[in-house]
C-alpha cells in the first residue's frame, strides 16, 4: 500500500488495534464491562487496620481476673493492676488506651478474645498470608479474602476501570503496596495511595528530576503512570470536596496510623465509594524493650503503639460521627499473630499464637466476645493462649452481616463453613441480602477452535452474551433467545476470534455469570 | 578522562568500562543485558568491548514449522524453500515472527540483532503486505547480512529484493506505466531524506523530476513467486537516458538494463547528505532523539564524514559513536524509553527466564511475546507504514509515543505475569525464577543488598534512599530488617522446606513486581 493512502485512513491516535469479526479496527476507547456490575455496592465500607509484627494482645486486653498468674508469667512487663482501664469486672485495657476505653463504653467497640487458627505458624510472612488469604495453615492460596469477593463483582478489572458505573477505587491501601487481602486470582483490586500527590510507589527521585535527557523521560513516564492510574483524579477530588472535622487527631507526622485514618475519613466524607480501605501500623515485633523498664511499664515501645492505635481509632470515629458518616463504616483491627504468655528476659515477648481482634464502629455488636483466657499457675516459655475463635468466623460475620452475603457465597469464599461471630449489631445487620451465585456455565470444547457449545442454567428470561478479550475489549455480542428454565445448551461460532483467552459473560434477567475460555487456532 | 555528565566530544573514552558504563553500552546495543554479560564487559577497554559487539555472527538456522496443520512441512523442518500455500502461509509467517523474536532473545553479546531491527525500521516492508513467508524470510536475512556491513551494498540488494519489489510496487513499474513508489521512498526515507521545500516539487536534496527519472531506471523488475527470486524483463525496461536535476549535478544515466539500478544508488550515495541522513537515524536508534545544533555539528557531522569516507561501511561509524565521550555522558544513561521489544525481550533476558530445550515449545512462547508487543504497538515484521515506527522519527515526541494510558497497563500486566505464574506452553513454564535472580546478588540475606542488587540488574540508575525505603516496605512491611535475614536464612538452611521456599519466593516476586512498575524500568 502506498504510504499516502495509508496515512489518510489511519487515525492520529496510537491506540492498539484489535480484531473484530475478522477486521482490524482501532478502538476509540475500551468498552468497559460496565453492564456486569452487580448489586453488591451497599454503600458500606470496611477499614482494615493491620498491626504489623505481631501484637502482644495480653498487654493490650488484660484479663484482670487472672492477674496473679499473669504477673508470675510476665512480671517484668505487666502493668500494675490498679492502672488497668476497666472494661468489665474481669477484663481491662492497657493504661495507654483511655480513648479506646471510652469508645468501648460508648458501645462502638467489640473485642474478640482468642482469635487464631489451627496449627498456627509463627512466621510473620506466612501467618499474614494465611490471615489475608483466609486459608488454613497447610494450604497456600494466592487470592485474598476481599479480593475474591471483588472478583465476583467486577469482571475484567482493571481493564475498563474506572468507568461511569464504578468511578471510584474498589479498594484503597494507604501505603506502598496493594494489600494481599484485595488480591484476586488475576488482579489486585487495590489502588495504592502513598499520598495525595501520587498513587505510585516511586515518585520523583530525591531532589526532583535531574535536568537531563534521563530526567526528562523519567518525569514523562511518571506523569503518564499517574494519569493512567485513573483513580487519582477522583481521589483528589473527593479529598478536596470535604474537610476533616474532628479536633482529636494528633499533629501530622506524630502518629502515622492517625494520619492514614484521617485521610480515609476525608475521602469517605468526600463521597468516595471505595468499599475497602487498608491501613497499617508497624513495629509490633517487640522481642525486647517493649516497656521502658521494670519500673516504668506504662511507657516504651508497646505502650506507645497501643496509644497510637487508641488515639487514631478514637479520632477517626469522632470524625466520622461529626461528618455524619458513622453508619457507613466499620473497622477491624488484626495482627499476624499474638505473643507468648511468658515474657522473655529482655523486657519483651516472643512470637505466639492467638490475639484479640477489635471491631469498631457505630454499627457493631458491642462488648467482649469470648472468655477471659485462663493463665496457668506455672507457664512455660512456649505456652500460648488457647484459640477460641477462628479468624474466618470474623470474616464470615463481616461478609454476611456487613456486606449482606448469603451462606452459600460465604462458604464458597472461605472454602468451608465457619460459625459466624455476631460482629454487627443485629439491628443493622443485612444478612442474606445479596446472592453472588450466577449459574453453572460450561463451555466446550475448551480451548475452542471454531464452534463452541455453552451449557448454562436458564432462569427462563432472554439471555444476552458478551465476549471480552482479556484486555477488556468487547469482541462479540449476541442477543440470545428465550430458553425454558433449567440447564440449556446453545451453539455458536467463534471462528473470527484470534488465539487467546477470553471471558464470556451471560446476562439473564436475574443473574450475570461468566466463564473464561481459550481460543486456539 | 572519567565519566562526565554531558559531553559533546566524539573523541573515544580512554579508561576501562565500569559496571554502569558496560551496562549502558550493552543495553543500547542489545535487547536487555544480563548481569553476567555486563560483568564480562566490566573492566574491558571500550575498544575490546566493541570488538566483541561487532564480531560477525554465524548465519542462524532458518525458521521451522511448528504447526501440525502445515502438512507440507514436517514439524521442526524448515519451510523456507517449500512451495507457497495460501493456507499454510499464515502458519509460516507466524513461525518467522517467532524465529526472529527467538534470535533477539538468544542473541550473543553482539550488535547484530539490534542493528537488524534498525534496518527493518529503516527499510520497511510489511509481512502482511508482502504475504509470502519465504520472501519475508529472505528480506529478514538480507537485513541481518548487512546489519553491520555496507549500506550501499544493502541498498543495492534491497532495491531488487522480491519482498520490497512487492511491497513498494516495483514489480508493476514498467516503461509503459511507471510506478514511482519505490523511487520516491528510496530518496525520501531510505537514503538522502527530504530537505526544505525550496520550490514547487523541489525538496533541496532531490526533486519530483528526480523521482520520475529514478522510477524509469528501476523499471523491468519482476518477482518469480515459485522460485522466490527477482528477475529482469528487458521488455518492461525504460531504455531512454534518464536525466537528473542539478540536485545531482544533472547526472544522466544511459540504459544499462539489469545493472542500471546500481548507478542510481551510486548517484545518491555520492552525496554526503545521504551519510548525514543515515547517521541521524542511527543516532536516534542508539543514543537519543533530540539533535540540536551542537550535536549536529560535533557528533552527526564527524560521524557522517566517517561513513562517507569509508564508502558507507557502517561498522566504523558504530564504533566511533559507541566509544565516544558523548555516548558515555551520564546524562544520557537511562534516557531511552524502551520499545516494546526492548521491554519484553529485555525482561526475559535480564530476569534469566529459562527457555525450553524444545525449540517448538519456545516458538509458542515467542509468538505470545510477539502478540504482546503487537498490542503495545510494535508488531515485528509489520511497522505501521513504510516510514517505520513513528517513535523514531515523529517530532517532537519520538520514544514517548511508546508510553500512554493504554500501553502502561499492558506493560504492567506483562511484567506482573512473569513475576508470578508466568506463561505455560506445552507444559513448559516461562516465568522468573526469583531464586535464580537472587543468586546473582552478593548478599541476598541483607534487605538493602537485595534491593540494590535487583536494581543493578533491572534499572539504569541507582536507587535513592527513599526508593530503597519504599521497596523495603514491600518486602518487610512494618518489620525490622532482621526479619528478612531470619526468614531468608531459614530458607537457605533448609531449601527443601517447601512452605518456607514459597513464602520467600512470594516476597521476591512482590519486590520484583514493584521494581518493574517503576518508571525507571521503562528506561535504558
Amino acid at each position: 500500500m502506498e504510504r499516502r493512502k495509508f496515512l489518510k485512513y489511519s487515525s492520529a491516535t496510537l491506540t492498539a488495534p484489535f480484531l473484530f469479526q475478522g477486521h482490524w479496527i482501532k478502538a476509540e476507547a475500551a468498552q468497559p464491562a460496565a453492564d456486569l456490575l452487580g448489586s453488591f455496592n451497599t454503600g458500606r465500607k470496611l477499614v482494615l487496620i493491620q498491626l504489623d509484627g505481631g501484637n502482644d494482645g495480653l498487654n493490650m486486653v488484660i484479663p484482670t481476673s487472672q492477674y496473679d498468674n499473669l504477673a508470675n508469667a510476665r512480671r517484668n512487663i505487666l502493668v500494675d493492676k490498679a492502672q488497668i482501664l476497666k472494661l468489665t469486672d474481669e477484663t481491662g485495657l492497657n493504661p495507654a488506651m483511655p480513648d479506646l476505653t471510652n469508645l468501648y463504653k460508648e458501645g462502638k467497640v467489640q473485642i474478640i478474645q482468642g482469635v487464631g487458627y489451627p496449627n498456627p505458624n509463627l512466621s510473620h510472612f506466612r501467618s499474614k498470608d494465611i490471615l489475608l488469604s483466609a486459608s488454613d495453615a497447610k494450604t497456600i492460596i494466592s487470592s485474598g479474602w476481599m479480593g475474591r469477593l471483588f472478583g465476583k463483582q467486577y469482571h475484567g478489572f482493571p481493564v475498563g476501570f474506572p468507568n461511569a458505573q464504578q468511578p471510584h477505587p474498589i479498594s484503597l491501601t494507604i501505603g506502598s503496596t496493594s494489600s494481599a487481602a484485595s488480591q484476586d486470582d488475576s488482579a489486585n483490586f487495590g489502588t495504592v495511595l502513598k499520598s495525595l500527590s501520587s498513587t505510585y510507589v516511586n515518585n520523583a527521585p530525591n531532589g526532583g528530576y535531574p535536568d537531563s535527557p534521563f530526567g526528562k523521560e523519567l518525569r514523562f513516564i511518571n506523569n503518564v503512570m499517574e494519569q493512567t492510574e485513573g483513580y487519582l483524579a477522583v481521589i483528589k477530588a473527593a479529598a478536596a470536596s470535604a474537610k476533616n472535622l474532628s479536633s482529636k487527631y494528633p499533629a501530622a507526622g506524630s502518629n502515622s496510623l492517625a494520619d492514614q485514618l484521617k485521610l480515609v475519613a476525608n475521602l469517605i466524607a468526600g463521597g468516595l465509594q471505595t468499599q475497602l480501605y487498608v491501613v497499617s501500623l508497624g513495629g509490633w515485633d517487640t522481642h525486647s524493650l517493649q516497656v521502658t523498664s521494670e519500673s516504668s511499664k506504662i511507657t516504651g515501645a508497646h505502650p506507645t503503639l497501643l496509644s497510637k492505635l487508641s488515639v487514631a481509632i478514637s479520632a477517626f470515629q469522632d470524625d466520622l460521627k461529626l461528618l455524619k458518616k458513622e453508619e457507613e463504616v466499620m473497622g477491624f483491627v488484626y495482627t499476624e499473630f499474638g505473643r507468648r504468655i511468658k515474657s522473655n528476659d529482655s523486657l519483651g515477648t516472643d512470637h505466639g499464637t492467638t490475639w484479640p481482634g477489635i471491631v469498631f464502629g457505630s454499627s457493631v455488636n458491642p462488648g467482649l466476645i469470648g472468655n477471659n483466657p485462663v493463665i496457668p499457675v506455672v507457664v512455660s516459655k512456649t505456652d500460648n493462649l488457647a484459640m477460641q475463635y477462628d479468624f474466618r468466623s470474623i470474616y464470615s460475620g463481616i461478609y454476611k452481616q456487613w456486606f449482606g452475603l448469603n451462606d452459600v457465597d460465604v462458604n464458597q469464599l472461605l472454602g468451608a463453613s465457619f460459625p459466624e461471630i455476631q460482629v454487627v449489631a443485629k439491628s443493622t445487620a443485612i444478612n442474606n441480602a445479596i446472592s453472588l451465585q450466577t449459574g453453572n456455565l460450561k463451555i466446550y470444547p475448551n480451548p475452542v477452535q471454531e464452534h463452541a457449545t455453552l451449557s448454562f442454567e436458564s432462569d427462563g428470561s432472554r439471555s444476552q452474551i458478551r465476549i471480552y478479550s482479556m484486555s477488556g475489549q468487547l469482541v462479540k455480542a449476541m442477543e440470545g433467545q428465550q430458553y425454558p428454565t433449567g440447564i440449556q445448551e446453545m451453539q455458536f461460532q467463534l471462528g473470527n476470534l484470534r488465539s487467546g483467552n477470553y471471558v464470556l459473560v451471560l446476562r439473564q434477567k436475574a443473574k450475570v455469570s461468566e466463564i473464561k475460555f481459550s481460543v486456539i487456532k | 578522562m572519567g565519566s562526565s555528565a554531558k559531553s559533546y566530544s566524539i573523541q573515544p573514552i580512554s579508561d576501562i568500562l565500569d559496571y554502569s558504563r558496560a551496562q549502558h553500552l550493552l543495553d543500547r546495543c542489545m535487547f536487555g543485558a544480563k548481569k553476567d554479560e555486563v560483568d564480562t564487559m566490566t573492566g574491558k577497554s571500550i575498544t575490546a568491548a566493541l570488538d566483541v559487539l561487532t564480531q560477525p555472527q554465524t548465519v542462524p538456522a532458518p525458521p521451522v514449522s511448528y504447526d501440525v496443520r502445515d502438512t507440507d512441512v514436517a514439524l521442526g523442518q524448515t519451510w523456507i524453500n517449500s512451495a507457497y500455500n495460501s493456507t499454510f502461509n499464515s502458519y509460516r509467517i507466524r513461525s518467522l515472527r517467532s524465529w526472529w523474536i527467538g534470535l533477539m532473545m538468544q542473541q550473543r553479546t553482539s550488535l547484530v540483532e539490534k542493528m537488524t531491527l534498525f534496518w527493518h525500521n529503516h527499510l520497511v516492508t510489511e509481512f502482511a503486505g508482502v504475504n509470502y513467508a519465504s520472501l519475508c524470510y529472505q528480506y529478514s536475512q538480507l537485513l541481518r547480512k548487512y546489519a553491520l556491513g555496507n549500506v550501499k551494498q544493502l541498498i543495492y540488494e534491497m532495491t531488487i529484493n522480491p519482498a520490497m519489489l512487492i511491497y513498494l510496487n516495483g514489480e508493476s513499474n514498467k516503461a509503459s506505466a511507471p510506478n514511482e513508489n519505490y523511487g520516491r521512498e528510496l530518496f525520501e526515507l531510505f537514503t538522502i531524506g527530504k530537505g526544505p521545500l525550496i520550490a514547487d516539487g523541489n525538496y533541496t536534496n532531490y526533486t519530483e523530476t528526480d523521482i520520475r527519472e529514478a522510477a524509469k531506471v528501476l523499471t523491468g523488475w519482476l518477482v518469480n513467486r515459485t522460485t522466490y527470486t527477482a528477475y529482469f524483463d528487458t521488455s518492461r525496461h525504460d531504455k531512454t537516458t534518464k536525466v537528473f536535476t542539478n540536485a545531482f549535478t544533472n547526472t544522466s544515466i544511459a540504459n544499462k538494463e539489469a545493472e542500471e539500478y546500481k548507478l542510481l544508488v551510486d548517484m545518491i550515495f555520492s552525496k554526503k547528505e545521504t551519510a548525514r541522513y543515515l547517521v541521524r537515524k542511527l543516532y536516534r536508534w542508539l543514543m537519543y532523539y533530540q539533535i540540536d545544533q551542537t550535536i549536529e555539528d560535533q557528533i552527526i557531522e564527524p560521524l557522517a564524514t566517517t561513513l562517507f569516507n569509508n564508502n558507507f561501511e557502517i561498522k566504523p561509524v558504530l564504533i566511533q559513536l559507541l566509544s565516544s565521550e558523548h555516548f558515555f555522558s551520564t546524562d544520557y544513561f537511562g534516557s531511552q524509553i524502551k520499545s516494546p521489544l526492548d521491554f519484553t525481550i529485555g525482561l526475559y533476558r535480564k530476569c534469566e527466564i529459562p527457555l525450553s530445550n524444545n525449540v517448538l515449545t519456545n516458538y509458542e512462547a515467542w509468538y505470545e511475546l510477539y502478540n504482546s508487543c503487537f498490542s503495545m504497538e510494535m508488531a515485528l515484521g509489520d511497522p505501521p507504514d513504510v516510514a517505520g515506527w513513528p517513535q523514531y522519527y515523529k517530532d517532537p515526541s519520538y520514544y514517548e509515543l511508546w508510553v500512554n494510558s493504554a500501553t502502561v497497563p499492558m506493560r504492567t500486566s506483562f511484567s506482573d505475569t512473569f513475576c508470578a505464574s508466568g506463561i505455560t506452553k506445552v507444559g513448559f513454564k516461562y516465568a522468573i525464577e526469583p531464586f535464580v535472580l537472587a543468586g546473582k546478588i552478593s548478599n541476598p540475606s541483607d534487605v538493602v543488598s537485595l534491593i540494590n542488587g535487583f536494581a543493578q540488574i533491572l534499572l539504569p540508575v541507582t536507587l535513592s534512599t527513599v526508593q530503597v525505603q519504599q521497596l523495603k516496605e514491600v518486602l518487610i512491611p512494618g518489620l525490622p530488617e532482621s526479619t528478612w535475614t531470619f526468614e531468608w536464612n531459614k530458607y537457605t538452611s533448609n531449601p527443601n522446606d517447601a512452605a518456607q521456599k514459597t513464602l520467600i519466593s512470594n516476597k521476591l516476586q512482590a519486590l520484583l513486581k514493584s521494581m518493574m512498575r517503576m518508571p525507571e524500568f521503562y528506561l535504558m
